[in-house]
């Protein structure tokens, strides 16, 4: 009761503040959606006048109302996902016109969904782009195994592959469409919510071992309605430079006319590390038989027993007569693994006036991981307004504040790492001392959980997103746009270490802290004029002016101490080591365009589109670029002469080519000095050291895409079928040249020298497998078929730059190969003397380091499927496959070099005696002949990401829900990441160490992906 | 009526939009909007003004030189013995040598600890002293030559800079291979200028230079600190002109300088980048640990009970948790200075030079200097008194060499030239000498390098490598000119 009464004043105060806009009223158009088959009401279907942006959708009983509507004859145009479109004309007169019903046919196909594009705020409909545009329409996916906003991007459309790097909670994920353009800067795509540019940044500055956070996560999926995702220049050149890497459309929900609608949820779950870790072993030799483990020092006693690990025992120079095994991360005594837990509520309303409506919404979550420190709570505010003065006038605002608070245990190349310290752990177990609340740490690599728990790096989250978008139509045949945006992030990142927490350097057993107060300002605007006019009764035109600016500004407060006052958390409180620093960086950017579209009886559509952008990161010696863009869409099966058919019932075919780029990034085209402390004569002085040798002749990547396809429709529309070839190459890429370290300069000099090429086909099938009375099964498929390569790295003073190596010497971009191919010394291994062990002398290894495979995945998959029983029961899951590709297996290769530099520890290779020749070769191939050869996997792998079953409460029953003042209920119990398939032997195929890094293939004490179970209640009011 | 029939979507908009005519003005409108707002200036929108950083023209004055000339200094304490964790020359030559040995996890110390370096392309521990030398070398010579064209004759920062140009030149000769270029440093910085290897002789020739020219700038300045900077570049050139077997020469160019005499990197806590590296790799990080007769033929640095070398047993492992951590007490903080040049090494040069030209007084210098051991030390190490107070070493003074072929003519037999490597090992200990000279008794002395540097049975498993010189980073590869298989890690 409370809610209604809440929900109404939200009502009236929506008609007061906008009454005057209320009175300006042409008309108002009200009607029912519902199947045509079973007359079930349909909600969310979109009901606009055509060639307007007038309309609205229906609410959970099918009912709409759209005001505004101009007088005279109008055509109305019904969509929804999952059904075809349906069209009625109706001649509008001053006042109300009921009973304009609709009842739509269940369809796979998409062609009239409406995409509003950011930067000239025009909406374009699908079937008159060129381009194959990703739609995910996240309210139709059930909510319950989605854990994060990246969950909602995961093989749901072709041409997107989204690499969680990491199973930490409150970590981030590489996105990448259509593969990776740059070799030097981001591949990340840009990302639009509502029309306003935001941040997908992943910055924390508190070391935590190369994981990344992702600001993109700050966003509940619970808020959004749906996402377009255009995939590379073919559709984004008119959003100019930084677009080549793709564009997220993020819509949230918005409220619809009618009386406040109130859903509410409340979820529950678990997650578990499930991973199936390697023991740690080691053979030994006695030499002082029932001696003690440790001297009474407490060091391993040396002295007592040696080390006979496997290629020692091959070679004949030492037999073992014990081994000791023990899997540390598994052992119930030494795991670091608790079950983490996950919680999640939400309300949110929606509703309004026929002028005027709302969505607001409240996000609430907290969670821990699988390690217990791993922790964030989350708390999501959600305003969004429209309003329509009247037909020349609408307004739109949104808003959204976030608020978190995230603690992230190290990973990946920390010694800090919980994975670490178990996978170099002793294969024996070390009993704690009585009352100890944690084992011992010698049973670690160096520290126990207890210890670990004390070095958890922490940031604060404010974030608040603003976004208004003006329509102003002083003409039938012209609108002007305004879109004004800002996103706004503050940042707090710190970490406390009281003293004498972790016995390692002195700078740590005084304990120490470290914090990082920052700002983040990105401002967006675009104004754009737009006018339609007939050439001819079958011809019209759009043209469409405009500029776009955008500024990212982040200001950031650095300083670090040691020497803690114990108990203190605060820099003030430190006594030495001190450190402050300011971070600056800010990029601007500056673009004008314009756009021509031309439609030919709705069924031919042409446009072409030129974009002239500056930008603050170019060269002095470089003014502006040009981004043109061209694109055709003709929908065939609509010619009179195409024969109609059942079998092929609908066909697109479509073109396109852009061009759009990648700026560089902040500084990097300056040469400049920075301020350096130097001590002289015992004092603190300034000194200058060069920080960055520049490029005055730096110029944006650009890239050029050309896409072509079809769209089918088969089987009376039961299917839907999109079929593109893609081909984008890279100009002018960025390489971070490697400078001589002669020239006594910087490491690294960007330079736009390189060229990358990728191309590929998508298909994406959707299909109305069961579409009857009480059935209804959808199933979608998606697959990607990639190919990446350098096409050159570039010359420099008449010689070609040496390929790019990185990732410790593992990777590299070089010109003929896929960008960050693996490439290693081969190495051969054959048990000569057949006695089960590979010893050094029977390893070859080749002289010149030869291709082993690419980074990047050559094949992406996916089958999801959605099953409705009986208007009671839903299933629906998720399975996707990525392959393809090679994986580093970098944590094991780690652990058994370190258990042997130890001496009292290892792995398999090295202490199993019935360790495969393989995996035996694989550790003496790197630790002896400097080769990694046989640790570069197999990384392909197929992973049932989702299953979720609901039950909701049958119609025969809301009468109990009424009771409580509830029209609907259901119950969701979901897990995610339920299996495995690969033929990968180290922890994941999936994640990758260092999330920021471009290109990293190798996985190194990452967290796994957990497993999770929820379960979840929603109730609508 | 109700349809899917898409037409009625174009036919609807005709009622909608007016006819050609009626909109040649608004398209012309919209075209002319356009071409004016392309014309907008967007300089001004585009301006970025950045606070945190310095441009090479604004600093091509007079009034930038105290900064420059800092900055320079800086990059070769980094380079040097300098940055956090880095392995700096010193740390590093002295991996490499036998003063230390990997008590590390890391590939690239153990690899140049026995001395097996992987190949360039997988990245060596003498890659990071390597481009920090460069960088100060580079910094060096472009600095003084803004005090040239801008400053005031005779500032002794000239001939300081200099100098430490002359040092990197030193650290490069006697480190890696004979094969290192040196692209000019006062090349304009939007040119990459490229450069041809120069033989590990040139580079010596190089540094006597420097050295000279430091000297020469100085002219009749008699200020203490135009003398102090005079002796560092007297040490430098009796240092370079040492490593090419000149001996006389090099006796002669030190002989002024005073044994008390010492110049320091200064080393701080303010920054990390201000620490001393080696104190961080060894009794803090507990990467590297003091050698005992490292692989044979390492000296017994711990066993001598020298007080030259004070160092205690940490009673625990190292970062691999399985070597002892033996730490060095020389530098026992974080800002503990580094003697770069000091009359110590003068009077070894003299003593070697004596000895080399047969004459028997070489012995009473290097008893001089024993004679001296508690005031010379506390000279140059901080805190040395209660440093050596609080190590193994229990001896506090040094007793007369004898020497090893009493009644022999004079002359530089085995025994001698033994001798007097020995006490250049002890009084340069972790001073960034030990790995040139051990080259030098290869190059200059004709012994084997297997009879010099660690060899057998590596503390870790394996055997010792062949390599007596780092090898130059892959990097290195995008100067033009350089041949990569010039660079012989196994010849002196």
């Amino acid at each position: 009761m409370l809610s209604r009464q809440i929900g109404r004043l939200l009502n009236l105060a929506a008609v007061v503040a906008f009454v005057p806009a209320a009175a300006q009223a042409q008309s108002i158009i009200t009607g029912r959606v519902v199947e045509r088959a079973s007359q079930r009401p349909i909600p969310d279907v979109s009901v606009r006048v055509s060639g307007t942006t007038v309309g609205a959708r229906t609410n959970e009983l099918g009912i709409y109302r759209i005001a505004n509507v101009p007088a005279g004859d109008v055509l109305l145009r019904a969509t929804r996902i999952g059904f075809a479109a349906s069209t009625r004309t109706i001649t509008a007169t001053n006042g109300l016109v009921e009973g304009i019903d609709f009842a739509l046919e269940p369809a796979a196909t998409i062609l009239d969904e409406v995409v509003t594009n950011a930067v000239t705020g025009q909406a374009e409909s699908r079937r008159s782009q060129g381009t194959n545009v990703g739609n995910i329409a996240v309210t139709e996916i059930d909510p319950g195994p989605l854990t994060k906003f990246s969950d909602v991007l995961q093989g749901r459309t072709a041409g997107v592959t989204l690499q969680g790097t990491s199973g930490t909670t409150g970590t981030g994920q590489r996105i990448r469409i259509r593969g990776a353009n740059s070799l030097s800067l981001s591949n990340e795509p840009l990302v639009y919510v509502d029309g306003v540019l935001v941040s997908n940044g992943n910055a924390i500055d508190v070391g935590v071992g190369g994981q990344a956070v992702s600001r993109l996560n700050d966003i509940p999926p619970e808020d959004i309605e749906n996402i377009e995702v255009l995939k590379g220049p073919a559709a984004t050149a008119v959003y100019g430079t930084a677009a080549a890497n793709g564009v997220l459309l993020i819509t949230t929900r918005r409220g619809r006319s009618g009386t406040p609608r109130w859903n509410t949820y409340a979820e529950t779950g678990e997650q578990k590390d499930v991973i199936d870790y390697p023991a740690n072993y080691l053979s030994y030799r006695a030499l002082m038989p029932g001696a003690p483990l440790f001297t009474t020092a407490g060091g391993f006693d040396f002295a007592a027993r040696t080390a006979c690990f496997n290629y020692q025992r091959g070679a004949g120079t030492c037999t073992p007569d014990s081994v000791a095994v023990m899997n540390t991360l598994r052992d119930r005594r030494t795991t670091p693994f608790v079950t983490g837990k996950l919680f999640k509520a939400g309300a949110n309303v929606a509703g309004g006036s026929d002028q005027t409506q709302y969505f607001l919404g409240v996000d609430n979550q907290s969670e821990h991981g699988v390690i217990e420190y791993n922790t964030l709570n989350k708390l999501g505010l959600r305003a969004n307004l429209n309003t329509t003065f009247n037909k020349k006038l609408d307004f739109s605002l949104s808003s959204a504040y976030t608020r978190s608070h995230l603690g992230l245990n190290s990973n990946d190349n920390s010694i800090f790492s919980p994975l670490i310290n178990g996978l170099v752990g002793l294969p024996f177990f070390v009993p704690g001392a009585a009352g100890a609340t944690a084992p011992d740490a010698r049973n670690y690599r160096g520290f126990n959980q207890q210890q670990l728990s004390e070095y958890v790096g922490y940031q604060n989250i404010n974030r608040f997103t603003l976004g208004t978008i003006g329509n102003y139509r002083p003409f039938e045949w012209l609108t002007a746009n305004v879109n004004l945006g800002l996103d706004y992030i503050n940042r707090f990142d710190y970490r406390t270490l009281q003293p004498n927490r972790l016995p390692i350097a002195q700078s740590f057993t005084i304990g120490n802290r470290a914090s990082t107060q920052g700002n983040q300002f990105l401002y967006s605007a675009t104004g754009s004029l737009s006018g339609r006019y007939s050439l001819t009764p079958s011809l019209r035109t759009t043209t469409t002016v405009g500029s776009n600016y955008s500024r990212n500004l982040l200001q950031t407060t650095v300083g670090s101490g040691a020497g803690i006052i114990e108990g203190t958390r605060n820099l003030g409180a430190t006594t030495s080591l001190f450190s402050v620093d300011e971070g600056f960086f800010e990029v601007i950017s500056v673009g004008n365009l314009a756009r021509e579209e031309v439609a030919w009886r709705d069924k031919v559509f042409l446009a072409g589109s030129v974009r002239v952008d500056a930008n603050s990161a170019f060269g002095t010696d470089f003014s502006n670029i040009v981004y043109p863009g061209a694109n055709a869409s003709w929908v065939v099966a609509e010619e009179p002469w195409f024969p109609k058919s059942d079998i092929l019932s609908s066909l697109r075919l479509r073109s396109s080519y852009g061009r759009s780029g990648l700026r560089p990034d902040f500084r990097q085209a300056q040469t400049f000095l920075t301020a350096t402390a130097v001590q002289s004569g015992g004092s603190e002085l300034a000194g200058v050291t060069l920080s960055n040798t520049g490029n005055v002749k730096l110029r944006p990547e650009s890239v050029d895409e050309y896409e072509f396809g079809g769209d089918l429709g088969l089987l009376k529309e039961r299917l839907s079928l999109q079929v593109t070839y893609f081909n984008r190459i890279s100009k002018d890429a960025l390489i971070n040249r490697r400078l001589a370290p002669s020239l006594g300069r910087t490491a690294t000099q960007i330079l736009n020298l390189g060229s990358i090429r990728n191309s590929g086909t998508e298909a994406q099938l959707d299909a109305k497998v069961l579409a009857i009375k009480d059935y209804e099964l959808n199933v979608r498929l998606t697959a990607t078929q990639l190919r990446n390569r350098v096409e050159k790295l570039g010359f420099v003073n008449g010689k070609a730059i040496t390929p790019i190596v990185f990732n410790r010497g593992n990777q590299r971009h070089q010109r003929g190969y896929s960008a960050g191919a693996f490439f290693q010394r081969p190495l051969y291994y054959t048990d000569i003397n057949k006695d089960g062990f590979i010893s050094r002398n029977e390893i070859t290894r080749g002289d010149t380091a030869v291709y082993i495979g690419d980074a990047l995945p050559r094949y992406n998959r996916s089958v999801s499927a959605d099953l409705r029983l009986f208007r009671m029961f839903r299933v629906s899951t998720l399975f996707e496959g990525r392959g393809g590709n090679k994986q580093l297996n970098e944590s094991e290769r780690f652990r058994c070099i370190q258990g042997v530099s130890f001496g009292n520890r290892g792995c398999s290779a090295t202490g199993n005696p019935n360790a495969s020749l393989r995996e035996q070769a694989a550790f003496v191939g790197s630790a002896f002949f400097g080769s990694n050869a046989l640790y570069v996997e197999d990384g392909s792998f197929v992973k049932w990401r989702e299953l979720a079953l609901t039950l909701e409460v049958p119609e025969r029953y809301t009468g109990y829900l009424r009771t409580v003042g509830a029209s609907a209920a259901s119950l969701t119990v979901a897990g995610r990441n339920l299996h495995t398939w690969t033929n990968y032997t180290g922890l994941d195929p999936e994640i990758v160490e260092a999330g920021t890094s471009l290109f990293n293939q190798s996985e190194f004490n990452t967290q796994p992906t957990p497993r999770f179970y929820t379960v979840r209640v929603n109730v609508n009011f | 009526m109700s349809t899917s029939d898409a037409y009625g979507d174009y036919q609807i908009m005709r009622f909608m939009t007016p006819p050609l005519e009626g909109n040649i003005r608004p398209l012309a409108f919209a075209i002319g909007l356009l071409m004016a707002v392309s014309a907008c200036s967007t300089d001004k929108l585009l301006t970025v003004s950045d606070p945190a950083v310095a441009y090479p023209d604004q600093l091509n004055d007079a009034n930038a030189i105290p900064n420059l000339y800092l900055g320079a200094v800086g990059d070769f304490q980094v380079a040097w013995s300098g940055n956090g964790l880095s392995d700096a020359f010193l740390p590093a030559t002295g991996l490499f040598s036998d003063e230390f040995r990997s008590s590390d996890t890391f590939i690239t110390r153990n690899d140049a600890d026995r001395r097996m370096q992987s190949s360039p392309a997988n990245g060596n521990l003498g890659d990071i002293a390597y481009t920090a030398l460069h960088r100060a070398r580079r910094s060096t010579e472009v600095s003084a030559d803004v005090i040239t064209r801008l400053g005031t004759a005779g500032d002794p920062r000239l001939a300081e800079l200099q100098s430490l140009a002359g040092y990197t030149y030193l650290g490069f000769g006697e480190a890696f291979c004979s094969a290192v270029p040196f692209p000019s440093s006062l090349a304009p910085l939007s040119e990459i200028p490229t450069a041809a290897s120069i033989t590990t002789a040139q580079t010596f020739d190089t540094a006597a230079a420097r050295f000279n020219a430091a000297v020469a700038s100085l002219g009749t300045a008699t200020t203490t600190t135009a003398n102090s900077r005079r002796n560092l570049a007297r040490v430098g050139l009796g240092r370079a002109l040492l490593n090419q077997g000149k001996y006389a020469e090099a006796a002669a160019a030190v002989s002024s300088v005073p044994t008390i005499f010492v110049y320091k990197n200064e080393h701080s806590a303010n920054t990390p980048r201000q620490e001393n590296s080696l104190w961080n790799l060894n009794g803090s990080n507990r990467r590297y640990t003091v050698s005992d007769v490292e692989g044979i033929n390492g000296l017994n640095y711990r066993a001598a009970n020298d007080p030259r070398v004070p160092w205690f047993d940490q009673r625990r492992n190292g970062f691999d948790g399985a070597t002892r951590l033996y730490e060095q007490l020389r530098y026992s903080s974080r800002d503990a200075d580094v003697p770069v040049a000091n009359g110590i090494e003068a009077r070894l040069i003299q003593a070697e030079a004596l000895l080399n030209a047969g004459s028997l007084t070489w012995l009473d210098t290097l008893n001089a200097l024993r004679a001296q051991v508690g005031p010379l030390m506390s000279a140059n190490f901080d805190n040395y008194v209660t440093n050596l107070a609080n190590s193994a070493v229990t001896n506090t003074t040094l007793a007369p060499l004898v020497d090893p072929d009493l009644g022999a003519a004079g002359g530089p037999t085995t025994a001698r030239v033994n001798l007097v490597f020995r006490e250049r090992a002890f009084w340069l200990y972790a001073t960034g000498h030990r790995l040139g000279d051990m080259r030098r008794l290869i190059r200059q002395y004709n012994r084997p390098a297997n009879s010099v540097f660690p060899t057998g049975a590596w503390h870790k498993g394996g055997n010792y490598g062949d390599d007596v010189a780092m090898v130059i980073p892959f990097d290195e590869q995008n100067n033009a000119q350089y041949n990569p298989a010039a660079c012989l890690t196994t010849q002196p």
